[in-house]
């Protein structure tokens, strides 16, 4: 089409000007310095309003005992400094893992560092206070490393495979937070210093933050110098960097090393300061640092102008005044630009699909293994339903006791197998759309709008209202669903993207859902059990629902079939006479409705959606209609069974369901991204 | 300030109460109750009813010592979702819930009725709050006389701490909660009792920074400097306030803040702000104690 190409050719003309422009015209500089402009007023403004300017060099060399001037040199001064220090760091380690991993998505946040720091200080709180007198940060520190270690070396064994890191890291912070979220269930009043830490303060009480801390980024750059050559030659290839001698696996843990070292210093000082890294690295890009050595550079300046300017808005704007942590703060403003970046990409980086490298046997008779499968579930469920431990200890259910307890234990059972059918459904789906097989529920974002539906609702109603939980729920999913799809109707679903955006709107959940539990309001324990995926309020219709929906949805989602079988093709498909974007519009509308109906069950975190369609496939489901069934049969077993032990392992208190399904599923999880390196 | 003086004045608040108790209850069957809330249970107590089953029991009896819970009453486990099977099997005539639980009102309607405990509400009052949750379930379980014994003996002691104290200092006063980092702390202020309960013994609460639903805010260490002429009075919560003290202790700002340098900062024992008139009258015992008298003129000097 000679029209069509004349337009491409006119296009890419204009922008090659528009890029020329760009380049001509100092935008970086320009930007780094309106940011600091902007914080550095306000942080002038504020200061001067507590301290005369005149008195500040005093202050700073001898402020003896005045108390002013002691707030100014003891408290002001050295948060200002933290902002710059911490927003350095966090920038350079996501740029160093970015270029380091060839990963779009890298950052210290995203390899679970943070969560593995928290998991650690929630862990030690209760179970060895003691440890948290040799200074907290070394807890947190310790925990951190830990988890980049696990990240990074299931990640060597993939090559350092961008999904595979990225999988690891969401599956450790799954994990962690599925732990923590247990232990918060159970020890909420010892929690509360926790959860204001979580939020990330960067509120400082003298200047020993910042002496911990100066000097790792001081050694990170000093290392960074180092391996900056071989570092920029890796950005061309591995091939290209073997030819000058280079061991990319060598430069790629050493950097990773340095960045993971640093986020854990951070997160140690002073909390969760979610998605700095992961901005500024983008930013500066965006804004035209070009090679390795600018885009270090440029990166670390935009994170310092960042976080300072996020932090003195949180101090200064009235409104916010104490009622926003600047971390929280920083992941609500991170997400939307992330979104922003994202939708400014034409093409964004796509990674090798591992679905096509997997090799699985497949089952000769499917119907023998699906049959097999029902039993299990049916078996389950009726031990579920009529064994477990009572106020007289282990046993089975009276006939006597039954009219009593079924009415309460019955609604729990059901509605964990519809909602595990529906999750399972849900994962099936999204993956077969999406040719990733690491696709899950949580990645698309809808239950992440339904969680933030329900916290809007937390903020207008006093109780934790059930009635008006449904519609909350529903909302937010279908906002969330409408935001996807708007955003992703002109690339015709591309599935990258498609998970990216899912990232996006989680860590903006993430963003209320820190705020709100740093609130130290007691009803934080009703949202925290229900965002753990309890199924406690669970009424004997939405249970009948949830299971008659499952059903629906399998019906519907089997009449696809065959677009199930050719999806995963990726452009094959459409050459075979697939409608392939109206077909995704389709199955991503009942993989939604499926997540969402879950979700107000359930809660948004559960592990069920990614590991079913897996454990059908290890089965030997590989059809999508055998698949579709498996897997939804796997899914209600599993959930039925993390229910029934969330109920009786700790009676009489209770551990969420979605709870109980993570801490299970996801090692299994990590073991099997071990197992296929 | 010392655990002895506190043990010391909880001993004369017994002794306030126990004629109360002592004289002869209704002659009637002890009521089945069940409280998924602190506030209720430690009033039932107070009024001499023993609940069947309490929501955390081993954290109730960690933070609410005194009156002490029957090692018999079942643990319901935890606040957010007590034990609905468990619950059905102890039949209870009633259950008590917080006005944070309402969300639990359906579920728990179904095994009994449900009557929610309003202390803290957002609005204020919530020392009126919590004498109208004691009357009010004095009521319930047929102890009218107790509940109002206990009110009129915690006005008397009211009135006479109140003559204590009103007037004599002339300094505001923080009550609050280190918070572990060292840098900042938990204080009460409008919308809890503790403030309620401040402005009756004639005390000025220097907090002025508004708070949230639950009566506190959350506040920089350096936010102190704005009330140098301060006392801060902190709840001393046992490891968790050592490690705050020792991180503090680090801190030139800290040391140099007028009510830290002049000795206007003492610990305090504990006591569950959220608690009902059974907390307030200890709460009561814990601030004459730290206040009154010569401890309180040592403070205010």
């Amino acid at each position: 089409m000679p029209l069509s190409e004349a337009r491409q050719v006119a296009v890419s003309m204009a922008e090659a000007a528009a890029a020329r422009v760009l380049r001509s015209f100092p935008a970086l500089p320009a930007f780094v310095l309106a940011m600091a402009l902007a914080a550095g007023g306000l942080s002038v403004h504020r200061l001067a309003g507590s301290l005369p300017v005149s008195l500040w060099w005093r202050a700073l060399a001898d402020p003896g005992a005045d108390v002013p001037m002691l707030v100014f040199a003891q408290t002001a001064v050295p948060r200002i400094l933290m902002c710059w220090i911490v927003g350095a760091a966090l920038a350079l380690a996501g740029t160093l893992l970015q270029s380091a991993l060839h990963n779009p998505m890298a950052d210290t946040s995203t390899v679970g560092t943070a969560s593995g720091a928290y998991l650690a200080l929630a862990a030690t709180s209760i179970h060895a206070p003691g440890l948290l007198d040799l200074g907290p940060q070394w807890v947190a520190l310790g925990g951190a490393a830990l988890a980049g270690i696990l990240v990074l070396s299931i990640a060597r064994g993939a090559g350092f495979a961008p999904v595979t890191v990225i999988l690891a890291g969401l599956t450790l912070n799954l994990l962690c937070g599925a732990l923590g979220g247990s232990l918060a269930v159970l020890n909420h009043e010892n929690l509360t210093a926790l959860f204001v830490w979580q939020s990330g303060t960067l509120a400082q009480n003298g200047w020993g933050n910042v002496i911990a801390v100066a000097p790792w980024l001081t050694l990170a750059i000093a290392i960074v110098m180092l391996i900056r050559r071989p570092l920029a030659h890796l950005q061309l290839g591995d091939q290209h960097a073997r030819s000058f001698g280079i061991l990319p696996w060598h430069v790629r843990l050493i950097a990773s090393t340095v960045a993971v070292a640093l986020g854990a210093v951070c997160v140690a000082a002073v909390g969760v300061i979610g998605f700095i890294g992961l901005a500024s690295a983008h930013l500066a890009r965006l804004l035209g640092a070009r090679t390795l050595g600018e885009r270090l550079i440029w990166s670390m300046l935009v994170g310092v102008v960042l976080l300072w300017l996020i932090d003195s808005l949180v101090q200064s704007v009235a409104v916010f005044r104490g009622a926003l942590p600047t971390g929280s703060t920083a992941a609500l403003l991170g997400a939307p630009l992330l979104l922003w970046i994202i939708l400014r990409r034409r093409q964004v980086t796509t990674v090798h699909d591992p679905a096509h490298t997997s090799v699985a046997w497949r089952a000769r008779r499917p119907l023998g293994a699906i049959a097999l499968l029902a039993a299990g579930l049916a078996l389950c469920a009726l031990l579920a339903l009529i064994f477990g431990e009572g106020k007289a200890g282990w046993g089975w259910l009276s006939a006597e006791a039954a009219p009593d307890i079924l009415p309460w234990r019955a609604p729990r059972v059901l509605a964990a197998m519809g909602a595990g059918m529906l999750l399972a459904l849900a994962g099936t789906l999204m993956q077969k759309v999406t040719g990733n097989v690491m696709a899950s529920p949580e990645v698309l974002g809808i239950s992440s709008g339904a969680a933030l539906g329900v916290m809007g609702l937390l903020f207008v109603v006093p109780g934790f209202d059930r009635l008006g939980l449904m519609p909350a729920a529903m909302l937010g999913a279908a906002a969330s669903l409408a935001l996807v799809l708007a955003f992703n109707w002109r690339s015709g679903f591309a599935p990258n993207r498609l998970l990216l955006i899912g990232v996006s709107l989680a860590t903006l959940f993430n963003g209320v859902a820190s705020v709100v539990l740093a609130m130290g309001d007691p009803r934080t324990a009703a949202l925290l059990a229900w965002m753990s995926g309890s199924t406690y309020r669970v009424g004997a219709s939405e249970a009948c629902v949830a299971l008659a929906l499952a059903v629906t949805l399998f019906v519907a989602a089997s009449l696809t079939a065959r677009w199930l079988d050719l999806l995963p093709l990726g452009g094959a498909a459409r050459a075979l006479g697939l409608g392939v974007t109206k077909s995704r519009v389709t199955l991503l509308a009942i993989a939604a409705a499926a997540t969402g109906a879950a979700t107000l069950i359930i809660g948004p975190l559960s592990f069920v959606g990614l590991m079913a369609p897996h454990m059908a496939r290890l089965a030997g489901l590989q059809r999508p209609l055998a698949q579709l069934a498996g897997s939804a049969l796997i899914g209600g077993t599993l959930l039925v069974l993390a229910d029934w032990l969330g109920r009786n392992l700790l009676f009489p208190w209770q551990i969420p369901a979605g709870l109980v399904s993570s801490v299970l599923g996801a090692p299994l999880f990590l073991l099997l991204l071990w197992i296929r390196r | 300030m010392d655990r002895r003086r506190f043990l010391a004045g909880s001993a004369l608040c017994c002794a306030t109460l126990s004629p109360a108790l002592s004289r002869p209850a209704r002659a009637a069957a002890p009521p089945r109750i069940a409280s998924t809330d602190w506030a209720a249970a430690e009033s039932l107590l107070a009024l001499g009813v023993v609940p069947l089953g309490v929501a955390e029991t081993a954290t109730y009896r960690q933070w609410l010592p005194d009156p002490a819970l029957p090692a018999e009453v079942d643990d319901l486990g935890s606040r957010a979702e007590p034990n609905l099977e468990l619950l059905a099997g102890l039949a209870p005539e009633r259950i008590f819930v917080s006005n944070w639980q309402t969300g639990l009102v359906p579920l728990l309607g179904r095994i009994a009725p449900v009557q929610t405990v309003t202390i803290i509400d957002g609005r204020g009052d919530a020392l009126g709050n919590a004498r109208a949750a004691l009357t009010q379930i004095g009521e319930t379980t047929g102890r009218q006389l107790q509940a109002q014994a206990c009110l009129d003996a915690f006005d008397a002691d009211l009135a006479r701490s109140g003559d204590r104290l009103a007037g004599r200092l002339s300094r505001p006063v923080y009550v609050g909660v280190l918070h572990e980092n060292g840098t900042q702390l938990f204080l009460y202020g409008p919308g809890s009792w503790v403030h309620d309960l401040m402005l009756r013994l004639g005390l000025r609460n220097a907090l002025k920074r508004p708070t949230s639903a639950f009566g506190n805010a959350l506040v920089d260490i350096a936010e102190l400097a704005d009330s140098p002429d301060a006392i801060l009075l902190y709840l001393d919560q046992g490891a968790r306030t050592r490690r705050a003290e020792r991180a503090l202790a680090g801190s030139s700002l800290w040391r140099m803040l007028p009510m830290v340098r002049e000795g206007r900062v003492r610990a305090i024992p504990p006591f569950y702000a959220l608690g009902g008139l059974p907390s307030v009258l200890r709460t009561l015992t814990v601030l004459d104690a730290a206040l009154g008298g010569e401890a309180g003129r040592r403070l205010d000097g």
